[in-house]
């Protein structure tokens, strides 16, 4: 099946999902790990510091509403730090109104993705992420 | 005369010589009186004390004299011969003879005895050494007294000239017979002479010129010293029986008379003889011996009643005392010549220097300002005053030259002056002749007066002293519908009729305060005046009294003014501020809607995502039904579809609350079961994570009376919330207690995680949970908390909570014990306008609301019915006929949509344009209704009566407007607004086609341009009120001309407001539009 020759490509990639609720993290980490994805999880943004110092992703799925620091103020952060400029942010988000994706844009999100999310096409637009960015691996679709 | 010898008026020389000479001879004088009277005073002590020793002398001499011979007489009346003698004198053994020889003896052995003699009782002479046996002596007082004493001494007497008229003294003793009885009296006659041998002897013994005198008890000298030829003389006047007595005894001879009345005065000593009374002391008397002031002393004698007195002369007494009086006269007087010559030339010495000053003063009184005091000055004080005049005069004559100067100085200002006054009093006269002609100037303005008033945009009216209209100007004609000819001495009341705005009370005009008080009176507010014709003006009035030059009223003035345009910009400033603050609420209250609906979103999507993301997944396929995700991710899809439905619910239960529709339903119900009941329902959960669940409850909580039912709900929060949040193994505890006032409160203790205090405001918020990690094991929707606030608040309850981090919290509710039954009162049906006009029906079951909603349509021209809920909406439906519906969608008894599909299926009422008015926007609640339009609350009146406008719901005519306009842009864009307002309108192009449509038929209002060829706007209008059916037309000033100060006066009087062209468009230039055709009356200035 192409999808799986697809994920084995990008199966070095490495993602992190940040999200406080267990279930949609749950659901997003399937999504991506069974298209070959390395994926880590953090539930807030302490975590999602320690995962990004220890296992460098290239990529962040951010829940917007975290319970300690909020999700755009982590990107800012990141996108502030050279060291972690690099790292593709794309917020994946319950707040779905008119102006919230501009919003994650203003705070240096490279992509927007509002909940509920699409398992069909979830790793591709996620592929699609990570070529944009001049990515040596860009999803194959 | 006696002038010239005032001794203020002596020279200063003779008054210091006097001082010198008093003070040299006032202390010698006093000294010498003074040792004169003490020297006086010795000598006086002395003489007395001599006096007394020779006056007692005397008296032992005189007394040793009487008692010798008293012995003698008491001798002879004890010889026996004589006892026997008197005892028989027939028969006696011893004769006459005998006897006589007997008494011989006694004459015979003393040559100062005369003689001696023996009487018998009757005082009969027995026998004698004279020759008179047988005379009878009882005649003489001293003998019949001697008759009855054992023994008397006589006083000297003279006896009978017979026997040679001697002086004698008779002593005188009783015989008595053998038986002791008295028989005879023996009886010595002794010469005085030898009496006085002894008092001559005492004679100026007691000092030179002393001299002694003997007085008897009858106070008759009887005895001197140095003369025995003038006594017998009484010292005072004798009465006259002691006289006659004595004459008739004959005691001093045949003169006795002639003697006794001579009198030699001596009245010191004739009262004291006759007194007796022992003194002592020295006295001062005068003697007619020595015819002189005598000082002496008195004695009384012993052996008879005599006294005698010792005197010495005062002047032989006092002779060396006043010896030394007169030395020390001389001496006196001697240092009084000596004191007079050297204080005489002393004085001449100090007066001196002050004779050179008199002179020098002198001459300067003379006008010689030039004198000086002359010599060389010492340095006592007159020194000193020389030097001092002399300064003095320095200084004189140099003002003295000063003034002069200044004199010739002044006199030539005078002249100076008096040619200034000269030319100023010609000035003066040119002013009066000037002032002449400008009074003539005053008097003809004074009849410019009147043109003046009559140009003032504000009413004035005069009246005089009495309160009668003497003066009116047009303005003042015009507001109060009266012409000066109608009202001039009319009373002012009758004229200036005016009543407070709002209680329609007679209001008393400022004129009468000021008739009454004669001060100035301000303005009055809220007054209307009431017009001859019957139209009102809101006007500010005040009064003045109108005083001559003398300060005396001589009437009033009454000014006002038509407030009608103040008036009206107050209403629409309050209005706009109202709306202002309308707007703002509305922001805040859409701001807080859409941070809602936005959370609403997130809690929504977020389940949502799992969901339909697991939901997908298994769809697809992506997980085989024997793989091990495939269970968990339904158990997953389960989980979120639950909460999902928690949240939904609590959504609505917490819009019902908002919406105020919640329903509650207070019972009398038992704690403990409810309590029980939820902690059951919530065991298992608990003992999932080992939790024990206790209860402590107030035994006195069993009459309590609530909504069971939302306690429940609240109690479900709370111990779901402490459970969630309390780790295992963990205790919760629930409490109930009574509250002194009337209340209870509900506890709910865990031992969790606890809250920060800066989060617990935060706590009872939407959508604020705090930990979410900790929360994600029990995932709550974020609402439980604020909806249990608002439950307990909805009771009449209030919550709370106390928390430490790390040890746990107490979250509580105090609910009221009896909680009253808050169905709400539900507002009955009612009717609003006028019948005939398009009727609306108002559903809304908020008060508030509807009565908003009831104003914009009535004010706007409709009728409206109102219903408060869902079945009286329905019922109004199915009973009349409505011109269209405004719906709220959440009503206490059915939901909108029900009473919709029931408006639809009423027969009257099937196809009636239903506006929604409501807090829900979204068109979706009504889905599938035919709605004519959704509108938000709160209502704003343009939208809404556009809404109306557009469904076809004309309001009721309002009349035709007639625009007047000569730029077709601005007719077309007046007309369409007007329109919009429900009026019908006519359009003139001209003022003159203007006129002819007004005349054809009365326009209701007119808005008119004021820039127009051939016919301005202001012609227009005094054509226009000309017409009798449009003097009070409605007329707004519609244009783009910058209007004068004169012509916005002249408009005042004419048009009702002014709106400036350009400025404003739509519906905010018909809001105006509608507002000012509608203001009853005055000006409103838009411009």
């Amino acid at each position: 099946m192409a999808s799986s020759t697809m994920a084995e490509a990008m199966a070095d990639a490495p993602i992190l999902i940040v999200d406080d609720n267990p279930a949609n993290m749950k659901l997003a980490a399937f999504v991506l790990k069974s298209k070959g994805y390395t994926v880590r999880t953090a539930s807030n943004a302490k975590e999602a510091l320690v995962e990004i110092a220890s296992f460098p992703p290239r990529l962040v799925l951010m829940d917007i509403q975290l319970p300690d620091i909020d999700g755009l103020e982590l990107t800012r952060r990141l996108k502030a730090e050279p060291a972690t400029r690099g790292i593709i942010v794309v917020a994946v988000t319950a707040y779905a109104m008119a102006g919230d994706e501009e919003k994650a844009r203003r705070a240096g999100c490279d992509g927007y993705i509002s909940k509920p999310i699409d398992t069909r096409t979830l790793a591709a637009t996620v592929g699609l992420y990570l070529s944009a960015a001049g990515e040596a691996h860009p999803p194959r679709s | 005369m006696s002038r010239r010898f005032r001794f203020r008026d002596w020279p200063l020389r003779a008054k210091l010589a006097v001082l010198l000479v008093l003070s040299a001879v006032l202390p010698l004088t006093i000294a010498a009186v003074v040792n004169i009277i003490e020297a006086r005073d010795r000598m006086l002590d002395q003489a007395g004390a001599v006096l007394a020793a020779r006056a007692e002398e005397l008296v032992w001499r005189l007394d040793t004299f009487n008692r010798e011979y008293q012995l003698d007489v008491r001798k002879l009346a004890r010889l026996p011969e004589v006892v026997d003698f008197l005892a028989s004198p027939a028969a006696g053994r011893s004769s006459e003879a005998e006897l006589t020889a007997i008494l011989q003896v006694q004459p015979a052995a003393d040559p100062n005895i005369r003689g001696a003699a023996l009487l018998d009782m009757a005082g009969v002479v027995r026998a004698t050494t004279d020759s008179f046996v047988g005379a009878n002596l009882s005649y003489r007082s001293f003998i019949r007294e001697a008759l009855r004493r054992p023994e008397f001494t006589s006083s000297i007497y003279v006896n009978a000239a017979r026997v040679g008229g001697v002086p004698s003294i008779a002593y005188m003793a009783r015989v008595e017979g053998p038986d002791g009885k008295p028989i005879g009296l023996a009886a010595l006659w002794v010469r005085a002479s030898s009496l006085w041998a002894i008092m001559k002897n005492a004679n100026g013994k007691a000092g030179p010129g002393s001299f002694a005198v003997l007085f008897d008890n009858n106070g008759i000298r009887i005895g001197h010293s140095y003369s025995d030829d003038i006594v017998f003389h009484p010292a005072g006047q004798l009465d006259q029986a002691l006289i006659d007595a004595l004459t008739a005894d004959q005691a001093f001879g045949p003169d006795t008379r002639l003697l006794l009345t001579d009198v030699r005065s001596f009245p010191e000593q004739f009262e004291r003889a006759r007194a007796r009374v022992p003194d002592e002391t020295l006295f001062r008397g005068f003697a007619p011996v020595n015819q002189g002031w005598n000082y002496g002393v008195g004695r009384p004698l012993e052996t008879v009643s005599w006294t005698v007195f010792y005197m010495v002369p005062e002047a032989a007494l006092l002779a060396p005392i006043e010896a030394t009086t007169g030395e020390s006269a001389l001496i006196a007087f001697a240092c009084m010549v000596a004191a007079l010559a050297v204080g005489s030339l002393y004085a001449g010495v100090l007066v001196r220097p002050i004779r050179a000053l008199t002179g020098a003063t002198m001459k300067i009184a003379a006008g010689d300002l030039r004198a000086r005091v002359a010599g060389r000055l010492a340095k006592d004080e007159l020194g000193r005053l020389g030097a001092n005049f002399n300064t003095m005069a320095e200084r004189i004559e140099a003002q003295d030259a000063a003034l002069r100067a200044a004199r010739d100085e002044l006199e030539l200002r005078v002249q100076e002056r008096t040619a200034e006054l000269v030319l100023a009093n010609a000035k003066l006269e040119a002013e009066v002749a000037e002032r002449a002609r400008a009074e003539t100037e005053a008097r003809r303005s004074e009849q410019n007066l009147a043109t003046t008033l009559n140009s003032i945009g504000d009413g004035v009216i005069a009246t005089d002293t009495t309160g009668h209209v003497v003066r009116m100007n047009p303005v003042a004609e015009q507001l109060t519908g009266w012409s000066l000819a109608d009202a001039a001495g009319r009373p002012l009341v009758e004229v200036f009729h005016i009543v407070n705005e709002e209680t329609r009370q007679i209001v008393e005009s400022p004129a009468e305060r000021v008739l009454r008080e004669g001060v100035v009176v301000g303005l009055a507010n809220h007054t209307v005046l009431l017009s001859r014709n019957g139209s009102e003006c809101p006007i500010a009035d005040s009064g003045a009294p109108i005083r001559t030059p003398d300060g005396a009223m001589a009437g009033v003035v009454l000014v006002f003014r038509d407030q009608t345009e103040e008036r009206t910009n107050e209403r629409l400033r309050i209005r706009s501020v109202t709306l202002e603050a309308e707007s703002l609420r509305a922001r805040e209250a859409s701001r807080l809607k859409s941070e809602f609906l936005a959370n609403m979103s997130h809690e929504l999507r977020t389940p949502l995502n799992a969901i339909i993301g697991f939901t997908q997944l298994i769809h697809d396929g992506d997980v085989a039904p024997d793989a091990p995700q495939y269970k968990e991710f339904l158990g997953d899809i389960l989980a979120s579809a639950r909460h999902l439905l928690q949240l939904i619910n609590d959504v609505l239960d917490l819009s019902r609350v908002e919406a105020g529709k919640l329903r509650l339903n207070p019972e009398p119900v038992n704690l403990s079961d409810l309590v029980g009941e939820v902690v059951s329902i919530l065991r298992t959960t608990a003992a999932d994570k080992s939790i024990r669940v206790e209860t402590a409850l107030d035994k006195k909580l069993d009459d309590v009376v609530l909504d069971g039912a939302r306690f429940k709900q609240v109690l479900y929060n709370y111990i779901s919330n402490a459970i969630k949040f309390t780790p295992e193994g963990g205790r919760v505890a629930i409490r109930t207690q009574a509250q002194p006032d009337d209340t209870f409160r509900l506890e709910v203790e865990d031992t969790g995680i606890g809250i920060a205090a800066e989060d617990v405001d935060r706590l009872f918020i939407e959508f604020q949970q705090l930990d979410v990690s900790a929360a994600k094991r029990q995932p709550g929707t974020g609402l439980g908390l604020a909806l249990t606030k608002r439950l307990v608040e909805a009771q009449g309850g209030s919550v709370g909570v106390t928390s430490a981090p790390g040890r746990g919290s107490t979250f509580f509710a105090v609910f009221p014990r009896r909680m009253e039954r808050t169905a709400p009162a539900v507002a009955p049906p009612g009717f609003y306008g006028s019948r005939g006009a398009p009727l609306i029906l108002v559903i809304e079951d908020e008060d508030r609301d509807r009565a908003s909603l009831v104003r914009i349509l009535t004010e706007s021209g409709y009728a409206v019915e109102t219903a408060a809920t869902g079945a009286q909406a329905l019922a109004r439906c199915n009973e009349s006929k409505f011109d269209a519906i405004t719906l709220d969608l959440i009503l206490p008894d059915s939901s909108g949509v029900d009473v919709l599909r029931g408006i639809r299926a009423s027969e009257k009422n099937r196809d009636v344009p239903v506006i929604v008015v409501t807090v829900v926007t979204e068109r979706g609640a009504v889905a599938g209704f035919a709605v004519h339009d959704i509108l938000p609350k709160p209502v704003d009146s343009p939208i809404l009566l556009d809404s109306l406008q557009r469904a076809g719901v004309a309001r009721e005519a309002t009349g035709t407007v007639l625009i007047v306009d000569d730029d077709a842009r601005s007719l077309k864009l007046m007309a369409a607004t007007l329109d919009q307002l429900g009026y019908r309108t006519v359009s003139a192009s001209t003022a003159r086609l203007a006129l002819e449509a007004a005349a054809e038929a009365a326009p209701a209002a007119v808005i008119l341009d004021l820039i127009m060829p051939e016919m301005d706007g202001f012609e227009f209008l005094d054509h226009f009120r000309q017409m009798p059916q449009c003097r009070h037309t409605p007329v707004i000033v519609w244009t783009i001309k910058d209007i004068t100060a004169e012509e916005r006066t002249r408009l005042a009087v004419s048009a009702r407001g002014i709106v400036q062209k350009g400025r404003r468009a739509g519906a905010a230039l018909a809001a105006e539009l509608g507002e000012l055709l509608e203001a009853h009356g005055g000006f409103v200035d838009h411009g």
